[in-house]
């Protein structure tokens, strides 16, 4: 077993002053090495904020319920921590950094990661010989790793490099947080010919989405519908055309009743 | 004339050095005497004083600092050896305690270059302006500066090897005036590196001085590294000719009091100047940086670019003024201050003005503070970077801008260093 959550809820502290809002009611999921699952749901579901606290993002409280990683508590570490585990989430906005060019924080974040599992660090130029395969794989310039982390990049190049980040470190779980919001169909194309290059028999995925579109180009193995911070209906990859036909407005309901 | 009972102790100090103290150098004694009269007559800045609004001096020279007599003998080859441009290819001067010492010094003669102690002069170099401005600093240093490089760089000449001057220092208890004039010739181009080193508490005072004639180029990187027990004021006076550039650079970690005055002015059109500085600071240091630019003439371009980092209770200022005279047409300046708050008792001012006379120029100024961005530390650490080195390298990228168009590979890596040195001992853990 990958992932293992249970139960999960999760408070967070709301704008207005000392107010709490629970955004998880009750999560639970299960992700076999190998598996891609798809999380599906309405605006302000929770999908998002379950995104957030696998990756260990401060601001969330956990109240109750376990997530297991590889038979850790996951929520037991610290963001690097899970990072170098194997844990990988493609941000659904992906942050500018002015000052740190794209190649020194990968070569970084590799070896940071490689630290952290007591391995040894990859040499410049073996890290050079990795980062070209990867970014001809993934046609990217090499031109864009001169520049500073994502300042400037359009939302399809953003969306590219956090897929290159993901070749590059290799993780065994990979949560793509809307991977596919703000990209036209050629972008999203290109994205996911770079997830499906990654699917193996011991990598996981999880793709948060809104939308079916994502999922004509990233098969999934099973589709969960989440509504109101629980997971309401799980199913094939057909649950996830049923939702176009259909809409979320059933679910809400029925969560609601 | 009864003495006013606000008087300061080191100013009085100063005041009574007068009649015993012998700076040496006949030549200059003229100059001396008008600046110490225009010192004594308008006397130190009060707290009331705009131009130094956040830096009440009063709280540092309350004890007397004398002028130095004697130098130390301990400690000098450390001092020497921890000069961050060791790598850079140059010539040195070594001051101590306001004189050459001509044995840790190592000049490497340049066809074209003069080069020169102000205390080795026996005539007043007919290139040199010995006068103060209007400013405390500037006559204080005039008339208690004892020795200074005295460099020429002659028209037309593209000069390959830079000088590294370091202005040290040491001892309690005293003061220590050095003033360093450059001048680079028609169509000629320099580079000076100037490095404030040395320990204990006293008052030391750097004047450079630099003019630049037509079409000529200098590129001066500062660094000051000195301990927390320092007071150290730093004047830099331009004044640029037509087509002339200016880069000047200064980069601080050290110090307990520092005070850095720029005034750079425009005499000729078409001229440009960068004014960068790279503050790293904690503890409770205090760093102050005043700049005025003139633009007297059209066509000319200033960038100033201020980065300020402070932890636990440090206190970083930053008062800038670009002043553009009437008839300055097409004028270019931009003037930023940025602080980066990493404590919670740590304080940054900033106030960047403009005054504008003429009507066809572009010009803008701003400020902003804040504490590490938490998006971005997230971002580097769901990536496998930890905590400290994410936040390391957020500061280090902070302060970057102002080190990246450093041409000198040796002297790049230098400043990098040195704000590396820094975060290396952030956060105590």
């Amino acid at each position: 077993m990958l992932l293992n959550v249970e139960n999960l809820h999760v408070r967070v502290e709301a704008e207005e002053e000392g107010e709490v809002k629970e955004i998880l009611k009750g999560l639970s999921l299960t992700i076999n090495p190998g598996e891609v699952h798809a999380i599906m749901g309405p605006n302000g579901s929770g999908k998002s904020t379950f995104s957030h606290v696998l990756a260990g993002k401060p601001g969330y409280e956990v109240t109750d319920g376990t997530v297991r990683f590889r038979d850790e508590d996951l929520l037991e570490l610290e963001p690097e921590e899970r990072a170098a585990k194997g844990l990988f989430l493609a941000f659904q906005y992906p942050v500018e950094i002015p000052g740190v060019p794209y190649m020194q924080f990968l070569k970084v974040a590799l070896n940071s990661q490689r630290k952290l599992r007591g391995e040894e660090e990859l040499s410049t130029p073996d890290f050079m010989r990795l980062i070209r395969q990867e970014t001809e794989r993934l046609n990217i310039p090499m031109d864009m790793l001169r520049r500073p982390v994502n300042v400037g990049f359009s939302g399809g190049e953003k969306k590219r490099m956090e897929v290159l980040q993901m070749a590059v470190l290799n993780p065994t779980l990979c949560i793509l947080d809307e991977i596919d919001s703000g990209l036209d169909i050629d972008a999203l194309k290109v994205v996911a010919d770079g997830v499906n290059a990654l699917r193996s028999q011991e990598r996981g995925f999880l793709l948060i989405t809104h939308y079916q579109r994502l999922l004509d180009y990233i098969e999934p193995d099973h589709v969960h519908v989440m509504t109101k911070g629980r997971i309401v209906r799980s199913g094939g990859k057909e649950l996830a055309l049923e939702l176009e036909r259909e809409g979320y407005a059933a679910y809400a309901e029925e969560n609601a009743a | 004339m009864s003495k006013p009972m606000n008087r300061l102790a080191a100013e009085e100090a100063w005041r009574e050095a007068r009649e015993s103290f012998d700076a040496g150098v006949p030549w200059l004694a003229e100059a001396r005497r008008s600046a110490l009269e225009a010192f004594e007559k308008d006397g130190l800045p009060t707290p009331r004083t705009e131009d130094w609004r956040w830096s009440d001096i009063h709280r540092y020279l309350n004890a007397p600092y004398p002028p130095a007599v004697a130098t130390p003998a301990e400690g000098l080859d450390t001092l020497v050896a921890s000069n961050p441009f060791v790598g850079v290819d140059a010539s040195l001067m070594v001051f101590v305690n306001g004189r050459l010492d001509p044995g840790r010094s190592r000049l490497v003669g340049e066809e074209g270059v003069d080069v020169l102690a102000l205390s080795e002069a026996s005539l007043a170099p007919e290139w040199a302006d010995f006068s103060a401005r209007d400013d405390a600093i500037d006559r204080l240093n005039l008339a208690y500066a004892t020795d200074g490089a005295l460099v020429r760089v002659r028209a037309g000449l593209q000069a390959s090897v830079p000088l590294v001057v370091l202005n040290i220092t040491t001892g309690e208890g005293i003061s220590c005036a050095l003033r360093h004039q450059v001048r680079v010739e028609e169509g000629a181009s320099f580079t000076l590196y100037e490095v404030q080193l040395g320990s204990g508490d006293h008052v030391a005072n750097v004047v450079t001085a630099v003019k630049l004639d037509e079409a000529a180029s200098l590129t001066r990187i500062q660094a000051n590294l000195k301990d927390e027990a320092t007071i150290h004021f730093a004047n830099l006076d331009a004044d640029l000719g037509a087509r002339a550039r200016l880069h000047d650079l200064a980069v601080l970690v050290g110090g307990r009091f520092h005070r850095q005055q720029d005034f750079v002015d425009f005499s000729g059109e078409e001229a440009e100047a960068r004014v960068d500085s790279a503050y790293l600071l904690r503890g409770r240091q205090h760093a102050d940086t005043r700049l005025v630019v003139n633009h007297a003439v059209p066509h000319c371009t200033s960038r100033e670019t201020f980065k300020c980092v402070m932890d636990e209770n440090a206190r970083g200022a930053f008062q800038g003024r670009i002043h553009v005279a009437p008839g300055a047409q097409k004028t270019d300046g931009q003037m930023a201050a940025h602080g980066l708050l990493l404590g919670e008792m740590a304080e940054f001012d900033a106030k960047p003005e403009l005054e504008i006379y003429a009507d066809d120029v572009v010009c803008a100024h701003g400020a902003t503070a804040g504490a590490l961005d938490e998006e971005q530390l997230f971002y580097l650490r769901a990536r496998g970077i930890t905590e400290r080195r994410a936040r390391g390298m957020l500061i280090s990228a902070f302060v970057a801008e102002t080190f990246d168009d450093v041409e000198n590979e040796a002297a790049r890596s230098a400043l990098q260093n040195l704000a590396e040195s820094w975060l290396a001992e952030e956060g105590g853990a």
